[in-house]
């Protein structure tokens, strides 16, 4: 129980001259690891043949469909533990909530290393899908109110450089998964069980670095020669909003619309990218998978970029920016493909791709410019339930418009055209719900309880 | 409002650091060296943003 104690949110009080440049790191550390979920397709394959080994088993191995489900699961559960346990999680503050998603990630991890051992596709649902997917949710919003507190002068750059680290999770699992598969396969073994294990106990004791290096500022911490302006910008509270009063605001629903349209967008070419540059200019597979890789360098990098520049344009106008630009390129891929230019296509989705993770990255430091820092954590946990949405939403509206046409005689490398339009029509939907957002009315205000809760 | 003889040495900032940007690192040029063949790619191609010219293999 005394261990448990070191978790308590009054024991992670900064003590005076704390640097608040550590709290990024601790919050890149959970983030790193749980972003390890968008590299899990590389386990596919050798988990498909965990009983042939060489070649799958027809009747015996276990299918793509079958294994599908484990990344939907861990998706859905991301969202739904976020939106459940967000008041929970503002409650007990970011290092019992890091330590929990710690256990739950690597928890994980090794239960679906013993499911893979006794080949039993129920323990890796549980295992990656259900508890490794509250351990993703749980990470995810650790961070966010706290690094907002610490960084009241740049929110969009704090909340960048976290969520930053979701997106580069992926460029650490995936090869670090293909690189222990290779160390362990055997005459006997695919080497997924094993890549499971060390990767379990790996993350953990990563995620363990953050969870004991996070820090909640004092109440009445400021940063050195912060001086909070005399009249705030139009668009930011200095009041606060109560999660469940937010989300009865037509505020929370038009951002909760701006995100899912903007992820809606861009996973649709990200989920796709490798195939749909082979489809549209006929390069051979390794060039479309050196441009999916390239895309997820965007998509990290611009998370950071586009959440800092917010700090200095206000969220609306990023946002209408990202709408705006995305819409317009998205329009312009066709043409790309018309030409032939590959570079310009590389160009052109690439802007796109840091735009979809800016739009992920500027969420946070938009709530809180809206609904103030009480209940930030809670709040932007309910809106994720924006994302697994998106998550279902633009593969299939991809899959399904190009494989429409294709079926109906249109030439593979134009079967995309129309689905670069149908983005870029989203995307305007999109601004639109942007141009919406108006502050929230003072009704809607926290008023402050005579006696501390 | 800092106590400023209770700082937090740099050394501790620079080490917390290393230990998250040493993966992202390796992470980014992982990336990097799996979308060489890209660039190969559109380098041989003569000149990939003039209109008509093809960065790829023609269709």
């Amino acid at each position: 129980m005394a261990l448990l104690g070191v978790l308590d949110r009054e024991r992670t009080v900064a003590p005076p001259g704390f640097n608040r440049w550590l709290i990024p790191p601790a919050a890149l550390a959970v983030h790193l690891c749980i972003g390890e979920v968008y590299g899990f397709s590389v386990f596919n394959k050798p988990l498909t043949q965990v009983i042939g080994i060489t070649e799958s088993i027809r009747g015996r191995d276990w299918t793509i469909p079958q294994l599908g489900w484990i990344y939907s699961i861990a998706l859905i559960m991301l969202g739904l533990s976020a939106a459940v346990l967000g008041r929970w999680v503002e409650r007990v503050g970011p290092r019992k909530t890091m330590f929990a998603s710690a256990c739950c990630f690597g928890g994980g991890l090794l239960l679906s290393s013993l499911g893979t051992h006794l080949h039993n596709i129920g323990l890796l649902y549980l295992g990656y899908g259900v508890i490794g997917g509250i351990g993703l949710g749980l990470g995810y919003i650790a961070p966010v109110s706290t690094l907002v507190k610490w960084f009241p002068d740049r929110p969009g750059m704090a909340t960048g450089l976290a969520i930053m680290g979701f997106g580069g999770g992926a460029l650490i699992g995936a090869p670090l998964g293909v690189e222990l598969m290779g160390r362990f396969k055997s005459s006997t073994s695919v080497g997924v069980e094993e890549a499971f294990l060390v990767m379990g106990v790996l993350y953990f004791a990563f995620m363990m670095f953050g969870a004991f290096s996070v820090r909640v500022p004092a109440a009445d911490w400021t940063p050195e020669g912060y001086v909070p302006t005399a009249r705030p910008k139009a668009m930011v509270t200095r009041d606060h909003v109560s999660v469940d009063r937010a989300w009865t605001t037509p505020q929370f629903w038009l951002l909760w619309a701006v995100l899912c349209l903007n992820v809606t967008a861009g996973i649709g070419i990200l989920g796709q990218a490798s195939l749909m540059c082979q489809n549209m200019f006929d390069v051979p597979e390794a060039v479309g998978a050196g441009y999916a890789g390239l895309l997820s360098l965007f998509n990290m990098g611009g998370r950071f970029f586009w959440s800092s520049t917010s700090d200095w344009t206000g969220r609306k106008a990023i946002y209408a920016l990202y709408f705006l630009l995305g819409a317009s390129l998205y329009a312009l891929v066709p043409f790309t493909q018309k030409v032939h230019s590959v570079a310009l296509f590389v160009l052109v989705t690439a802007v796109i791709i840091s735009m979809y993770g800016g739009g992920f990255a500027t969420i946070p430091a938009y709530l809180r410019d809206l609904f103030g820092t009480m209940h930030l954590g809670a709040i932007h946990g309910r809106l994720i339930t924006a994302w697994s949405m998106a998550a279902v939403l633009g593969p299939q509206l991809v899959n399904y418009v190009s494989t429409y046409r294709i079926e109906h005689g249109v030439p593979k490398a134009e079967a995309y055209n129309a689905t670069m339009n149908l983005m870029a029509g989203l995307l305007l939907v999109g601004l639109v719900c942007n141009l919406l957002v108006r502050p929230v009315h003072a009704r809607h205000h926290h008023q402050p309880d005579p006696q501390p809760l | 409002m800092n106590d400023p003889r209770a700082k937090t040495p740099t050394s501790r900032i620079a080490l917390a650091w290393a230990i998250v940007l040493i993966p992202l690192g390796w992470g980014v040029f992982q990336s990097l060296v799996k979308s060489l063949p890209l660039f190969r790619n559109t380098a041989s191609a003569s000149s990939p943003l003039v209109p008509g010219i093809s960065g790829g293999k023609p269709n």
